[in-house]
């Protein structure tokens, strides 16, 4: 098992120009990102496409090399390392399985190209057989393009496996999956990983799936790490106000206030500021985030929200009703058996309230992470 | 996919797509009327050829045409040997050499490197040398014809002699390929239209399976043969039938370049035989009385167009039988995105 | 090797990592990569460069030398490009070879790409032999012998066409200055290749194009004009140079069908230069060809800037 670090990477694409003016580059795919990842511990990478999170991963596999920074492995620096020497086993998005290899072929071609005996290697693929589970054993004697979706990719974790690798790298390995396979094959993974303890890069676009897989989550935009936390760090106590939005859905209401005098004012609306609050908001414009959990519905002061849309969750025993105050997007956490109304009146639940400064993504007040016991 | 899915019963649709269907079948007849003609004249008497109007089917069948070209092909000892140079079989047997070196060089180098420019490569590098490598796809091959047979006879020196090394009286080294095989093979070793077919295909193969691959540990020439290769037997095949085409055809530059008459191809021997047959440009009398003594000469010796018609189908033969195994992959093999 | 030895000797900046500064700039891709991606490249390098780009510009420095079969070269600047400027017969050579090019592109071009487009409209399991048919090779030199048959003037296919079934008086065919270019340009209407390439693009338009056309109520050309041949201009766009620089230097066709006859009037450009080698005039025979490649890329070019390729642009 590996502790990752990644030091201060800097990673641009050359441009496909036959001159490299420094005009026609774009920003770098990653620009000074560090991370640390402990050893066992699984970190979901999470960002939307283009925000760099690939590229880290093909950094810290060896794919891509990085202009400038440091990747390290238990402490060795590894940046120039070839993938192979590492000690990697990676999952792709599509898979990537060998077409004209059958499943066998696919999970031995790494004792193959290391040299390794034949038995050596038919003994590590029967005992991956036996770990990946029921049925397992028939998906070897067939070729990828033969497999449906779900049987490629339990092929291709295994081929990631076979080799005992000291770091997992899984590049969005559920996304092409349908949904009913997609929530399955999430905990299957989550199992996997639990059960071997490997460190494990998890990239992915889907919040909900890094916040499922990881024990840690990493926020990307634009080829920087916004946050490394819990769940709850960055749930309550969010970098930004790009990892208060991103984290959470629905997502959080942003709306632009006023303060003045341990008011907060929206439109023609007043709320007064609790006491424990009041210091920690400096008057002047603020913005103002409120999560779907924290709204306090039918309170007397409260501003009125147009019902656009009710969507219940029955598993959750909830419902959320859409719509929008003073301008901006709002969606609030009723109870399941809320009566269908078209307006209710909701007030901030000020203990959950979160504010960001106006001009910048800083914060100037977070609940923090409450306390339940 | 151009006529609608459902509601094809309509009358205009209907007669629409008959006619589409006929025009592709009267194609097809027109297109393979050659082959029948050709196949039927080679059965032809070599009074018959000549008969006007010509024939639909052979009145009288005969062998005549075909046991000719077998005395060709043996080189035995009839009056018609005296048409060709040496037995046709030596010519045959040197475009199958020629073919054979082309195919055997060239598709692993233009692949190989098609291959690096599409999968090693990177940024302005893989871009110059995309260019450097297609480049030649826009020049006129005319162009280069006198310094390629130039370059034949003093390699390395596209000169008509060797330049002496300056204050002494010694040539510089060279090596005179010229009249040899090799000046028809090397020059067409490396074609940029399959370097363009290659990577075309090359560009197709995700990324992924071959990042896959390097985390498995396999070198790039490890993971080119055993996983690049078998998924890219389709373009393999029809590259293999371009150059083999091209290569099987090739007249021009043969002729330039060889000068014994036992290397020729049989293409280049065909077209010479064909000369003798029938002269063309005849523009006085001494010419063509000299040409009919030729004529009656050749037909003499009972060659005729059925004759040559049947060195054309052994000649065919073989691009024939390409386009038959290569079929399958004809279609998968091509995956072209133009010049960029 | 072992999966956990990490640390190997072609590693540049192992050893010196923790002096190194983060910023450094580092090599793109590791050595051995580099070197076998090079290993990879440099046999087509070679061939290319000495049978491709050398050559290419020693015919540049060949047209200004007074180069011939033996005796010593020498610079004689533009002298072999006067000499043929003033020569007739290059004009003559220039005027065939355009009517030859523009017959032949005017004629067989579009061709393939219409039969492409209507083939992958017949059912599934039919376009397999139908395509096969109608794209049956026959070797070059064999179908030229066929035309020759087949063009005779006295016992000639064509004629007894002419004459008994149109009715017409008997025709001169390749033997009329007037029609000799058009007669041979004419076997390549039936005899293409490119066809292929045409049908493997428009097997890779996905259907859902088509379908959407087909719900805004496209028709038959309507689809044809807006999907098919914008999905196939880059291949339409390659192919017709190919088709310009490819016509331009005809040679083999004309050369065994009429050999230049009747006086002249099929001698194409590249068969002069032909002519001038086998005079073993290299020099004036060069700079035929650097007349050959100005005009011909002049055409590219014009070709290139009506013709954008990227029909998502």
């Amino acid at each position: 098992m590996a502790r990752i670090e990644v030091d201060q990477v800097v990673k641009r694409y050359a441009s496909d120009t036959i001159v490299d003016r420094e005009a026609s580059r774009t920003r770098p795919a990653l620009n000074s990102v560090s991370m640390a990842v402990a050893d066992g511990e699984t970190v979901s990478v999470v960002g939307a496409s283009g925000c760099g999170k690939s590229t880290l991963l093909k950094v810290v596999a060896g794919l891509e090399y990085p202009d400038a920074g440091r990747v390290l492995y238990n402490g060795t620096d590894v940046t120039y390392v070839r993938p192979q020497e590492r000690g990697v086993g990676m999952v792709f998005q599509d898979y990537a399985l060998y077409p004209s290899m059958k499943g066998q072929g696919n999970l031995a071609y790494y004792f193959q190209v290391h040299d390794r005996t034949e038995e050596e290697a038919e003994q590590r693929v029967r005992e991956t057989a036996d770990r990946m589970g029921v049925g397992f054993e028939h998906l070897l004697g067939r070729v990828p393009t033969t497999l449906s979706g779900g049987e490629q990719q339990r092929v291709a974790i295994a081929r990631c496996i076979v080799r005992d690798p000291q770091l997992f790298l899984m590049d969005e390995p559920i996304s092409n999956l349908d949904a009913k396979l997609r929530e399955q094959t999430r905990i299957e993974i989550r199992k996997l990983l639990r059960k071997f303890a490997i460190t494990t890069l998890y990239v992915t676009h889907d919040q909900q799936e890094a916040v499922f897989m990881g024990d840690r989550i990493a926020v990307m935009r634009d080829g920087d790490i916004q946050q490394l936390g819990s769940f709850d760090e960055l749930y309550y106590t969010p970098a930004n106000l790009f990892v208060a939005t991103f984290i959470g859905s629905p997502p959080m209401a942003v709306l632009p206030v006023v303060v003045a005098g341990g008011e907060v004012v929206v439109g023609d609306l007043r709320w007064r500021l609790p006491d424990d609050v009041r210091p920690a908001v400096p008057d002047g414009p603020v913005r103002l985030g409120v999560r779907p959990e924290g709204w306090i519905v039918d309170a007397g002061d409260g501003a009125v929200l147009r019902v656009r849309h009710r969507e219940r969750i029955p598993t959750e025993r909830a419902s959320f009703l859409y719509g929008s105050v003073g301008g901006a997007a709002v969606a609030v956490a009723t109870a399941i058996d809320f009566p269908d109304r078209s307006e209710v009146r909701v007030t901030p639940e000020w203990s959950r309230a979160y504010f960001f400064a106006a001009d910048t993504e800083d914060p100037i007040h977070l609940p923090g992470v409450l306390e339940l016991f | 996919m151009l006529f609608p899915q459902v509601g094809r019963r309509q009358p205009a649709l209907r007669i629409a797509w008959w006619l589409v269907v006929a025009f592709l079948c009267l194609g097809i007849t027109l297109h393979l009327f050659p082959f029948y003609f050709m196949l039927v004249t080679s059965f032809k008497s070599g009074e018959e050829v000549l008969a006007f109007p010509p024939t639909w089917w052979p009145h009288e069948g005969t062998l005549a045409g075909w046991r000719l070209v077998v005395s060709l092909v043996q080189g035995s000892n009839s009056a018609a040997a005296r048409l060709m140079d040496g037995p046709f079989w030596m010519f045959f047997l040197n475009s199958v050499q020629i073919t054979f070196w082309v195919l055997v060089l060239g598709i692993p180098i233009t692949s190989l490197a098609a291959y690096a420019n599409s999968k090693l490569q990177r940024g302005p590098l893989a871009r110059w040398s995309f260019l450097f490598f297609i480049g030649t796809l826009m020049m006129p091959a005319a162009l280069t014809l006198i310094p390629n047979y130039l370059l034949t006879r003093n390699f390395p020196f596209a000169l008509p002699s060797v330049p002496g090394i300056p204050g002494t009286d010694l040539e510089f080294p060279s090596v005179r390929i010229w009249d040899t095989h090799w000046a028809v093979i090397l020059p067409i070793v490396f074609q940029a239209f399959n370097f363009l077919l290659f990577k075309g295909f090359f560009d197709t193969i995700p990324d992924s399976v071959i990042q896959a691959a390097r985390v498995d540990g396999g070198s790039e020439f490890n993971i080119f043969r055993r996983i690049v290769l078998p998924m890219s037997v389709p373009v393999y095949a029809v590259a293999i039938w371009t150059a083999f085409s091209g290569a099987w055809d090739q007249f021009l530059w043969p002729l330039v370049v060889l000068q014994s008459p036992e290397k020729m191809p049989a293409s280049v021997e065909i077209y010479l035989l064909l000369q003798r047959f029938t002269q063309a440009g005849a523009t006085n009398a001494d010419q063509a009385s000299a040409q009919a003594q030729q004529m009656q000469d050749i037909l003499s010796a009972g060659m005729s167009w059925n004759g040559l018609m049947v060195l054309g189908i052994l000649q065919s033969l073989p691009v024939f039988i390409a386009f038959i195994v290569c079929r399958e992959y004809l279609l998968r093999g091509i995956r072209l995105r133009g010049l960029k | 090797m072992t999966e956990r030895q990490v640390v190997t000797e072609d590693v540049p900046t192992a050893d010196a990592a923790g002096g190194r500064a983060p910023d450094k700039p580092a090599p793109r891709l590791s050595r051995r990569r580099r070197l076998e991606g090079v290993l990879f490249v440099i046999p087509a390098f070679l061939f290319q460069l000495s049978w491709g780009w050398y050559p290419l510009v020693m015919a540049f420095v060949i047209s200004l030398t007074n180069a011939r079969f033996r005796g010593p070269v020498e610079f004689t600047g533009l002298e072999s490009y006067q000499r043929l400027w003033s020569d007739p017969l290059v004009g003559q050579a220039f005027k065939v070879t355009a009517i030859y090019a523009a017959l032949s592109i005017g004629l067989t071009f579009m061709i393939p790409i219409l039969v492409a487009i209507l083939l992958m409209e017949m059912p599934r399991r039919h376009i397999r032999w139908m395509m096969l048919l109608w794209f049956l090779p026959l070797s070059g030199i064999a179908s030229t012998l066929l035309f020759r048959y087949m063009f005779n003037a006295q016992y000639g296919l064509f004629q007894w066409i002419a004459t008994e079934v149109l009715h017409l008086p008997p025709q001169p065919f390749l033997n009329s200055s007037d029609q000799v270019l058009f007669w041979l340009v004419f076997p390549g209407i039936l005899f293409f290749g490119p066809g292929l390439i045409y049908m493997a693009t428009l097997q890779g338009i996905p259907a859902s194009y088509y379908e959407a056309a087909e719900i805004e109520g496209a028709g038959f050309w309507r689809k044809v004009w807006t999907i098919s041949l914008p999905r196939l201009r880059p291949v339409i766009s390659m192919l017709l140079i190919f088709a310009v620089i490819g016509s331009s230097q005809a040679f083999e066709f004309p050369l065994i069908m009429t050999g230049g006859a009747p006086g002249g009037a099929s001698r194409t450009v590249v068969m002069y230069l032909y002519d001038l080698l086998r005079g073993l005039r290299y020099a004036d025979a060069t700079a035929l060809g650097v007349y050959l490649f100005l005009v011909t890329m002049a055409l590219v070019i014009i070709q290139r800037r009506f013709f954008r390729e990227d029909p998502d642009r």
